[in-house]
């Protein structure tokens, strides 16, 4: 594995260059900068040309550049231009919330989307299956959105048996922060969870029909070990590509989430960073979410060799 | 305490007891004393504090910052009549050029330094800069000097009379000379209010704890204020409905709608924004008087206010307050909808059929104006279509006075005096997007500007406000007020006339 990682290196280093390439230029192209969040849409052009020489706005594009990439190698990432504090600070004060966030929706997904699809790809009776079937896809065509404004609105207004705004820190008070975790997980996790489903519904029926299962039938293995042995085994890969593709989108739906939920993470970072034009955070962040991606596709590449010996790890 | 000026009335005069600002920046006093300290206040707001901006009107510092900061004076929002606070006394010179000032000699810093007349030159130094970004920043750019007379006095000498001196004393908070340049990252947010600012996560929430050392007692009831950032309407009016909030500030007037018959909760108005029309003057059909006549005459500004503003805003011709020296409901109506009128003006310019593009940004309650805009000019004959700019695009448009043939504008500024307005709102200063500057222009203005009695104020502003109808280049829509929604239980809650909360006085029941 680690002869894998090793060979990995090159193409994750000329990522994470291309990468850092495009999170520094592409907030620079939307009109507006920092500047003009501090100055203030009534602000004079002079005032608007003070504040932007203040904050070194008029610095050479490269120079800004360089000077960031030399401060990550000495482990600056910069500071936020308009908060005026280091962005390793602002960044790891948003961290847990995300993180929680994102993990116990991770968990929800994981658990939720196999045992939906593994209840729906065996053999079930008829209105059974069709329930499952039924459950599926209105989890699947629910979006986080609004699975969030419901749960407020029957969880937190009608019958207020959950809190429904703000958090508090896992360190903190973990049965609190749980209670202020689990709606927001919820509906972060359904739309997910319901793609898993589906995907290993499919792979499980399909995977039904090999030869090896009419086999295993022939030899008068029980059903129950049919499918937890042969289908299900031989189905989980397409389970877990689909839970290492889904884990970004959990990050992108935690955007919309947090906003709902008046969460502090660092999605509502991100939007608060483009609202405000603050390239240094944004940047970061940006660059922050590839190096993520990337590292969740490497082990979802080592857990499906761990799973299937057919597959080696290959750089 | 005592208190002598030289003129005699409106905004001029400080005939006033100290009674007056206990009621405004103390909130209700009386009712609190009953009150026990203790417990913990929070509010919503839609944007996050910005302490690099002490003196600039922000709108993510104006739930908090008249908490923590104070000023020289404070406007009644009942008489509009300023009143003291850091200030004692005042007195005008005869000729108007100069003010001396005497200062309160209880105050300290939440660092425990007394605050000085030096403190005071220097906010009123800083304010001067472009950089502090301040509105009225301009107005101190007209002093001749501030002189220092003694511990808690000074002396400020007027390039030409200010009517609008009140107005920069209010928004001009004393800040602490010692720890100015540490307030950027909110680590250093010293102030002489009830309130020290003690912690700021950024785009999270702003914590502020009571001054135990504050000059008076009675007053600052809870221990600790929390302002919750929290930008989504939806997630602030949850955080309401679930009690986690106890005031929500930042909402449209459809978002508060839900609250104003609910029993459990009650509705204040906090300062206001004025919707203008304007057109650039030198791009056609603009370039014709009778077709920007015509564009006032077509709009129905109480369509917008009702379908809009849900009829919570004061349909007016004028940028000013209608409690300006000048005001009046003649001229504040001069424009009434007229669409028989407007298709004559059009037929008579010959602008039947122009095609007029309209810059909006993409602000929701800017875009439904929009819609009623368009639908008015096309009965009148115009084309008009949008060009909707991300906001950031259009502020940077708008400070730079680019903004096409035709925009629709919003300004947070309601409560500025008259001649503020005049140099401080971008639909009117020099370099206006209208692109509107000429001798009459100028002459009118300086005359604004160098009236020295309400009642030359008065006149002035009359006869600019005419000639501003005359050849309206900038069409005001409607004014707005700004609202907070507050638990019923909660009392005492003051907002100035700039919309910026008071909250020393409130308590709950």
């Amino acid at each position: 594995m680690f002869g894998f990682l090793l060979r990995k290196l090159p193409s994750v280093a000329m990522v994470a260059f291309i990468s850092s390439i495009i999170a520094f230029v592409l907030p620079r192209l939307a009109p507006g900068d920092p500047a003009l969040t501090i100055a203030g849409s009534d602000a004079t052009p002079e005032q608007l040309a003070a504040v932007r020489e203040r904050m070194g706005l008029l610095k050479p594009l490269y120079q800004q550049y360089f000077d960031w990439i030399f401060g990550m190698f000495r482990g600056d990432l910069g500071e936020s231009f308009i908060m005026r504090r280091p962005v390793a600070s602002v960044i790891g004060s948003r961290l847990e919330s995300t993180l929680e966030l994102a993990l116990l929706a991770m968990l929800l997904m994981i658990i939720i989307g196999l045992a939906l699809g593994i209840a729906a790809g065996s053999p079930r009776s008829k209105w059974a299956r069709a329930v499952l079937d039924a459950m599926t896809t209105v989890f699947l065509a629910t979006p986080p959105f609004l699975t969030g404004l419901l749960l407020i609105l029957f969880l937190g207004i009608f019958v207020p048996i959950l809190p429904i705004s703000g958090e508090v820190g896992f360190l903190e008070d973990p049965l609190l922060a749980l209670q202020y975790l689990i709606l927001p997980a919820v509906a972060l996790a359904l739309p997910q969870a319901a793609i898993v489903a589906r995907l290993l519904q499919t792979a499980m029926n399909s995977a039904r029909g090999e030869d090896f299962v009419d086999l295993a039938k022939a030899k008068g293995v029980p059903p129950g070990q049919i499918t937890r042995r042969h289908v299900l085994r031989n189905s989980l890969g397409t389970a877990v590509v689909a839970l290492g593709l889904r884990a970004g989108d959990l990050l992108a739906g935690a955007i919309v989430i947090e906003a709902i939920f008046a969460r502090n993470g660092l999605g509502s970072l991100a939007v608060y960073s483009v609202q405000s034009r603050d390239y240094v955070v944004l940047q970061v962040l940006i660059l922050g979410a590839v190096v993520i991606a990337v590292f969740i596709q490497l082990f979802s590449e080592i857990i499906l060799a761990a799973l299937d010996p057919r597959i080696r790890l290959e750089g | 305490m005592t208190m002598s000026v030289a003129r005699g009335c409106g905004p001029f005069r400080s005939s006033m007891l100290a009674a007056g600002i206990a009621a405004v920046l103390l909130g209700s006093t009386a009712a609190a004393w009953a009150q026990e300290r203790g417990g913990i206040l929070t509010v919503s707001q839609s944007a996050d504090a910005q302490p690099i901006n002490i003196l600039a009107l922000r709108a993510g510092n104006a739930p908090w910052i008249r908490n923590v900061f104070e000023t020289l004076t404070l406007v009644d929002p009942q008489t509009f009549q300023p009143q003291p606070v850091l200030a004692q006394s005042w007195t005008l010179a005869e000729d108007g050029l100069s003010m001396d000032i005497t200062l309160r000699d209880d105050v300290t810093f939440h660092t425990g330094r007394p605050m000085t007349a030096e403190d005071v030159k220097f906010s009123f130094e800083t304010a001067a800069t472009p950089e502090s970004a301040s509105q009225v920043g301009f107005i101190a750019r007209e002093f001749e000097s501030i002189e220092v007379t003694g511990d808690h006095s000074l002396t400020i000498a007027f390039k030409r009379p200010l009517s609008n001196i009140f107005d920069f004393f209010e928004e001009t908070y004393i800040i602490d000379r010692e720890t100015y340049d540490q307030r950027e990252d909110g680590s250093q947010v010293v102030g002489t209010g009830p309130y020290m600012f003690s912690e700021w996560s950024p785009g999270a929430s702003i914590i502020l704890k009571r001054y135990e050392n504050y000059r008076s007692t009675d007053t600052a009831w809870f221990d600790e204020i929390e302002f919750a950032v929290i930008p989504d309407p939806t997630a602030s009016i949850a955080a309401l409905r679930s009690n986690r909030t106890q005031i929500t500030t930042g909402l449209t007037p459809r978002d508060t709608v839900e609250f104003i018959r609910n029993p459990q909760f009650s509705v204040l108005e906090t300062g206001g924004t004025i919707y203008p029309l304007g057109v650039n003057v030198t791009i056609p059909p603009f370039d014709d008087k009778l077709v920007r006549q015509a564009i006032a005459y077509a709009v129905d500004r109480d369509r917008i206010n009702d379908q809009v503003f849900l009829g919570t805003g004061t349909v007016t011709d004028l940028f000013w307050s209608p409690a300006a020296p000048g005001y009046s409901g003649e001229l504040a109506n001069h424009y009434t909808y007229d669409p028989d009128r407007a298709r004559e003006l059009i037929a008579e310019a010959g602008a039947e059929g122009a095609a007029i593009p309209i810059i909006v940004p993409a602000i929701p309650s800017q875009r439904s104006i929009f819609e009623i805009v368009q639908n008015n000019l096309r009965e009148v004959g115009l084309v008009p279509e949008a060009v909707v700019l991300d906001v950031a695009d259009f502020d940077q448009r708008q400070i730079a006075g680019d903004l096409g043939a035709a925009f629709l504008l919003l300004h947070g500024q309601v409560g500025f005096s008259s001649p503020t307005l005049l140099s401080s709102l971008p639909s009117l200063r020099q370099g206006n997007p209208s692109a509107f500057w000429n001798d009459d222009y100028v002459a009118l203005r300086e005359a604004m500007l160098a009236s020295a009695t309400p009642e030359a104020l008065g006149d002035a502003t009359a006869a600019l406000s005419e000639y501003m109808l005359d050849e309206a280049f900038s069409t005001v829509l409607v004014q707005a007020p700004g609202q907070a929604v507050m638990s019923s239980g909660l009392q005492g809650v003051v907002a100035t006339v700039r919309g910026q909360l008071v909250l020393a006085g409130s308590y709950l029941e």
